[in-house]
């Protein structure tokens, strides 16, 4: 065994902002009004699903998003961190953020948004990344997307 | 009679058994998906390749023929195992789902006519539904799906119904449920079916790992398992099948190996079972396979089946004692493979964090996503069990799962 395996035993993928967020999202809300563009994924593997939704402001900025999910405990908590963390910013600075992350989750270099590497543990947890990555491949979604 | 069953002495043939996963004791509770191998497997696949290797059925020479030999010893194996009439009747294929398409190709595009049906029930894994519902698009047969009770049994008063109108060519069941570890009545099931004018397939990957068949015994007329579930190597497989109906159906793959004589104009079938076995087979894994059969008869179906019902009692007792903890299906008849959900877990996070503590159980869907939806549920976490599975796993899964519901809550 790996001594990083050896270290590794303290469940440290479910940090406990991680938790609290499955628990408790701030983002789980349906976002009013009309101009909201969305978009609902699966993960065919498990049959977990992500909705999110988006309001943009007339400069293409992301003024508001929500979400709603049924599945995981990091599927949650990254819904829930992806629309705190791209509040306010352009679509091509989430998109960037979104492929920036994914590559972080294969082994990739850091973010620069703290509060997404919260899911760094899952670098050793090839089979739990697609719960992670799902929300922001449904934002990619929404954001080349259909206007509700 | 066999030996009483000395669950040390079974976990010592396993090497793997004695590995640490994060410092800690392996414990295996994933078996449905696969079993692990003991020391016979790996010692007969490691020999025929330092001593004992050629390409079999063509070879003159010495390595061909002893290779030729360990590996057609499997399908004698293979017949005393199921106790099918003849060695003929064993068709090695690479899995269960191979088997099924052999025969929904072979039978099903060829022998069932555009109005006829198969039947298959609520609780079956996606390989005995997928060719099926490949077969109903491609040749108009009707593919009718018999419904499962809350207990997780087949609705015997529906299946029935939907025999009676006598256009139902082929019942295809699960012997097993890999979900929910319910037993199909296989007997009465069959006699049924058969009053209907009915033949029946069975997928025995789960059932034969755990209970003796007896395919002469059942009166089946097809029955496919997998060799990697029966603690053999990947790759290899069974279709059992009726010799005359084997005879009647057409090569499933073309090529060699499968003929008796080839010219561009046309070309003649070799008999069975090697009409349907085109091409270089699994050597090594059948090979392989033949050591897990002999391993298997060792144990004794016997000891296997009595320690598997002894530990589905006290798991089930266990799991029980765990607030929030549901298990789904209960049937009556059911064996070592126990599906649950925990309050307040998500079965992905549950398995994660039971792997953190050295347990691996399966999470998902079970490749049964009309089961899930049947039960309610996207996902559940799953414990299956094998012949080396001991109380104390049972007790470490409690455990584990207590801490889990404490982390989580």
């Amino acid at each position: 065994m790996s001594a990083a395996a050896a270290t590794d035993n303290d469940i440290s993928l479910y940090q406990a902002v991680i938790l609290e967020r499955s628990r408790n999202p701030r983002f789980r809300r349906r976002l009013d009004g009309t101009g909201v563009l969305h978009a609902k994924c699966d993960n065919p593997l498990c049959g977990d699903e992500a909705a999110v939704e988006l309001r943009l402001g007339p400069d293409g900025q992301i003024l508001d998003a929500g979400f709603s999910a049924e599945g995981c405990a990091i599927l949650l908590a990254s819904c829930d961190l992806m629309a705190e963390t791209v509040r306010g910013l352009s679509c091509d600075q989430a998109r960037a953020l979104g492929a920036g992350f994914e590559a972080m989750l294969g082994g990739g270099a850091d973010v620069a948004a703290p509060t997404l590497m919260n899911f760094a543990p899952l670098r050793a947890h090839p089979a739990r990344r697609r719960c992670a990555t799902l929300p922001w491949q449904t934002l990619a979604t929404a954001l080349a997307g259909e206007q509700a | 009679m066999s030996a009483p069953f000395d669950i040390a002495a079974v976990r010592a043939q396993f090497p793997i058994l004695a590995e640490k996963i994060y410092g800690q004791d392996l414990v295996f509770l994933d078996n449905g998906a696969s079993a692990q191998k003991p020391r016979a497997v790996i010692d007969a696949m490691v020999h025929a390749m330092e001593h004992q290797y050629a390409n079999i059925h063509r070879g003159l020479h010495w390595m061909s023929e002893r290779t030729t030999s360990a590996y057609e010893n499997t399908r004698d194996l293979a017949a005393t195992l199921m106790n099918a009439a003849s060695r003929d009747e064993i068709v090695f294929v690479r899995n269960t789902t191979e088997a099924i398409n052999l025969v929904a190709h072979s039978f099903g595009r060829h022998l069932l006519k555009p109005g006829q049906a198969v039947l298959i029930s609520e609780m079956e894994h996606h390989s005995n539904i997928v060719p099926w519902q490949l077969l109903r698009d491609d040749k108009g047969i009707e593919l009718r799906v018999a419904p499962i009770t809350d207990a997780g049994e087949l609705d015997f008063r529906a299946y029935e119904a939907l025999l009676a109108d006598g256009k139902v060519g082929l019942v295809a069941m699960t012997h097993m449920s890999n979900v929910l570890g319910t037993y199909l009545p296989a007997e009465r099931v069959i006699k049924t079916a058969h009053a209907a004018g009915a033949l029946v397939l069975l997928d025995g990957s789960q059932a034969i790992v755990h209970r003796a068949v007896d395919v002469q015994a059942l009166g089946c007329d097809f029955y496919a398992w997998t060799g990697h579930k029966l603690y053999g190597p990947t790759g290899i497989g069974v279709l059992w099948g009726r010799r005359e109906r084997l005879e009647a159906m057409p090569p499933f793959l073309g090529g060699g190996d499968m003929i008796s004589s080839v010219s561009f104009a046309r070309s003649e079938w070799a008999p069975v079972p090697h009409k349907f076995e085109a091409g270089t087979p699994a050597i090594l894994e059948g090979i392989g396979l033949g050591a897990a059969i002999k391993f298997v008869q060792e144990l004794g179906y016997d000891g296997i089946a009595a320690h598997e019902a002894q530990l589905t009692d006290y798991a089930l007792g266990r799991l029980a004692e765990i607030p929030g903890l549901q298990v789904y299906g209960h049937a009556q008849d059911r064996g070592g493979v126990i599906s649950f959900t925990l309050d307040g877990a998500h079965p992905h996070d549950l398995a994660t964090l039971l792997d953190r503590q050295g347990i691996a159980v399966r999470a998902g869907h079970h490749c049964a996503e009309p089961l899930m939806r049947r039960l309610g549920v996207n996902a559940t976490a799953r414990a299956s069990f094998a012949a080396y599975t001991t109380k104390g796993e049972i007790d470490a899964l409690t455990a584990g799962l207590l801490r889990v519901r404490e982390f989580l809550r």
